[in-house]
């Protein structure tokens, strides 16, 4: 039959790939440019842009444009530094402005102070490199600032402990004035109602609910308490319980409360209790919760037998689940998914 | 994977290089063909990028402890560069080396937002694959609907906004079975005219006597079968065995199945069962989307679409003749993959 004799062919040709059919994106290339010898001087020349670094540390060789920071690190030793460092400045060249600032750093005038503060203010030393990552910008703030920032904290009765885990989270933390910050910790004083150690645990245990859009939380906190009717102590526990909670997308707060209060039929008090299951995605509940419906084992009232807790249904991994919660195999787990 | 010998780790090139095919993935109900394909990319290409700084890891271990029989491949050894790079990850300054946007992700057939089953993509070469078994004609689809009787919805789902109610206290199974049994004979007729040879001519007799007409390209739906699986009111399960159906069609079949029932009907679920020769237990559970897992799926979908769109080509097109001819044939053919 024909078309049987082109499928034929069509499955033969699977077995004469060529070997390299795509771009492979190894590294080398970008290491050809740093490699003294081979200098990237026989590139064309870029159109002008005065976005893109300028590289003028090559003795005899026209300024390179670039749109990585990859052909400096030969020239420049304080990148060097920051690589040996463990900062991944891979992605800096996506963000506006980064690169031309890094590259008019100076390490001892610049960085060593910064990081030498940052490290005496709590930051551990595993952590620095992730803070730089994610916030070069830090080595543009003056140190006297750094330093009024950090002794607002302590002025504010943080604890050392607190203090180093508020910057060690939130790398931006530092940037926000201290007026800013303290307007930021009055309005989710108000907002919910806490006092000064809990301000204060809240702060320690995500800094970057306080220094994310405040018109966001705003909403969350609207869709918790007026879409769905949570009490003011209730929303409390959620907030010291799991504050990330209010910094979901309105939608997924909505699809996954939805799902956990009026499909479930879960009350109020249980999901404060737990609001760790908030942050699980709504398919994940809801296969485990179906799995355990199907097998008739949900059950999630504490007061009587056979109770399954929400940080045990959804926290766990399949294996877990499977052997502790649902008590089937793995296998007819997986085989169960594909009924849904 | 526990043992002490130094075993030479992967390199992501090579996985990459030989990284062509088909896989067949479970697509789960409420996300679209285009998030599984960016799910996919996503996934594959942090594979691949773990492989590789798995490599490094083991070659900084490597190069202190100095054991193990493998030799540091150049690639990773930074400090085969040049001094100025000697002991910095290459990976901080460029990058991972794998983007999603390098893995192309191609697909075979769709299935609406709202549907389940496998899934079948073309992971970068397996691209061509996809479209060349795409133009060699379309293979048989085995969907199982739920539905709804007495309801109608604007977007003919369950979970739409309600348009109608009606009575179906007067719907039977055997009245339902005639009504399907009614479609499947007028799309029968459809078969031979999609042909377009006159239908009481030799051409035509020969045609038929060969088995069912299968449409050439992606022409009209055409349904070889529809069997009542349960009926429950208001609750009805049918399976159809349809090619070209697009998940539009298969909503619209169930709302004209309600109207000719007298009645109205929406779909609560539809399930594909099997896309030609790939069925359910082919396809990858979505924590499955692993390169392991993904690499094992294509080699068994490379043998699957090998046997399946070759050699018994009738075989996958065996519709069901009627009400007991579906699970026979389901039966056979499962017994003939265990006797292969």
């Amino acid at each position: 039959m024909k078309s049987a004799m082109m499928l034929a062919s069509v499955t033969l040709s699977l077995f004469i790939w060529p070997v390299s059919l795509k771009r492979i994106p190894v590294m080398i290339s970008h290491f050809q440019h740093v490699c003294p010898s081979a200098p990237p001087q026989s590139d064309p020349p870029a159109p002008s842009d005065d976005r893109l670094p300028v590289e003028r540390g090559r003795a005899g060789g026209a300024p390179v444009r670039t749109r990585g920071l990859a052909p400096f690190v030969a020239a420049s030793a304080d990148l060097r530094r920051l690589l040996a460092l463990g900062v991944d400045v891979s992605g800096w060249d996506r963000r506006p402005g980064i690169p031309q600032l890094v590259l008019r750093l100076q390490w001892e005038r610049d960085m060593a102070p910064r990081i030498r503060f940052l490290h005496d203010a709590g930051v551990p030393s595993d952590r620095l490199a992730a803070f730089i990552t994610r916030n070069p910008l830090i080595f543009k703030e003056r140190l006297d600032d750094l330093q009024v920032r950090v002794n607002y904290l302590e002025a504010k009765r943080f604890t050392r402990e607190q203090i180093s885990s508020v910057l060690s989270r939130d790398p931006f933390w530092l940037m926000f004035s201290t007026a800013r910050i303290d307007r930021r910790l009055g309005l989710y004083a108000g907002l919910f109602g806490l006092r000064a150690t809990e301000l204060r645990q809240l702060a320690a245990k995500c800094p970057d609910l306080i220094t994310s859009n405040v018109q966001h939380v705003k909403d969350s906190l609207f869709t918790i308490k007026e879409e769905f009717g949570f009490e003011r102590a209730e929303l409390k526990q959620i907030l010291l319980g799991k504050p990330k909670v209010f910094m979901l997308s309105r939608w997924a707060l909505q699809d996954r409360l939805q799902y956990l209060h009026n499909e479930m039929g879960l009350t109020h008090e249980l999901i404060a209790e737990s609001p760790n299951v908030l942050t699980y995605r709504s398919w994940r509940v809801r296969q485990r919760h179906l799995m355990l419906n199907m097998l008739r084992r949900d059950q999630y009232d504490r007061s009587r037998p056979g109770y399954v807790s929400l940080d045990r249904l959804v926290g766990t991994t399949d294996e877990e689940f499977c052997r502790d919660v649902a008590q089937v195999p793995v296998a007819s787990y997986n085989e169960f998914l594909k009924t849904l | 994977m526990s043992s002490t010998v130094a075993v030479a780790p992967r390199r992501a090139a090579d996985i990459w290089r030989r990284l062509h095919g088909l896989v067949c993935v479970f697509k789960p109900a409420g996300c679209t063909v285009n998030h599984c394909m960016r799910v996919l990319r996503h996934r594959l290409a942090a594979d691949l990028n773990a492989v590789e700084e798995a490599r490094y890891a083991a070659a900084v271990d490597g190069r202190t402890a100095a054991t193990g029989d493998w030799a540091v491949a150049p690639v990773v050894d930074s400090a085969s560069l040049g001094p100025p790079l000697a002991g910095l990850n290459p990976r901080l300054l460029t990058g991972p080396a794998f983007q999603p946007v390098d893995v192309r992700v191609a697909r075979l057939a769709s299935l609406g937002r709202h549907m389940s089953g496998p899934l079948l993509l073309g992971v970068n070469s397996g691209a061509r694959l996809a479209a060349a078994l795409r133009h060699a004609g379309p293979q048989v689809r085995v969907h199982q609907v739920t539905a709804r009787l007495g309801l109608a919805t604007d977007t003919l789902l369950a979970a739409g906004r309600p348009t109608e109610r009606a009575a179906y206290g007067h719907v039977t199974r055997g009245r339902l079975e005639a009504v399907l049994s009614g479609l499947q004979a007028a799309h029968q007729r459809l078969m031979f005219e999609h042909t377009g040879l006159p239908v009481n001519s030799q051409a035509a007799y020969e045609l038929a006597s060969r088995g069912p007409a299968r449409p050439e390209r992606a022409a009209p739906p055409v349904i070889y079968g529809l069997r009542c699986q349960q009926f429950a009111p208001p609750f009805v399960t049918i399976e159809v065995h349809s090619c070209n159906e697009s998940s539009q069609y298969l909503l619209t079949l169930v709302a004209d199945l309600g109207r000719q029932l007298r009645t109205a009907a929406v779909t609560v679920r539809s399930r594909c069962l099997r896309h030609g020769p790939f069925h359910l237990e082919h396809a990858l559970l979505m924590k499955h989307w692993q390169l392991e897992h993904v690499q094992r799926n294509m080699r068994q979908c490379l043998v699957t679409a090998a046997r399946g769109l070759t050699a018994p080509l009738s075989a996958s097109l065996q519709p069901v003749q009627g009400p007991g001819g579906g699970p026979q044939a389901a039966a056979g053919s499962r017994a003939a993959r265990h006797r292969e």
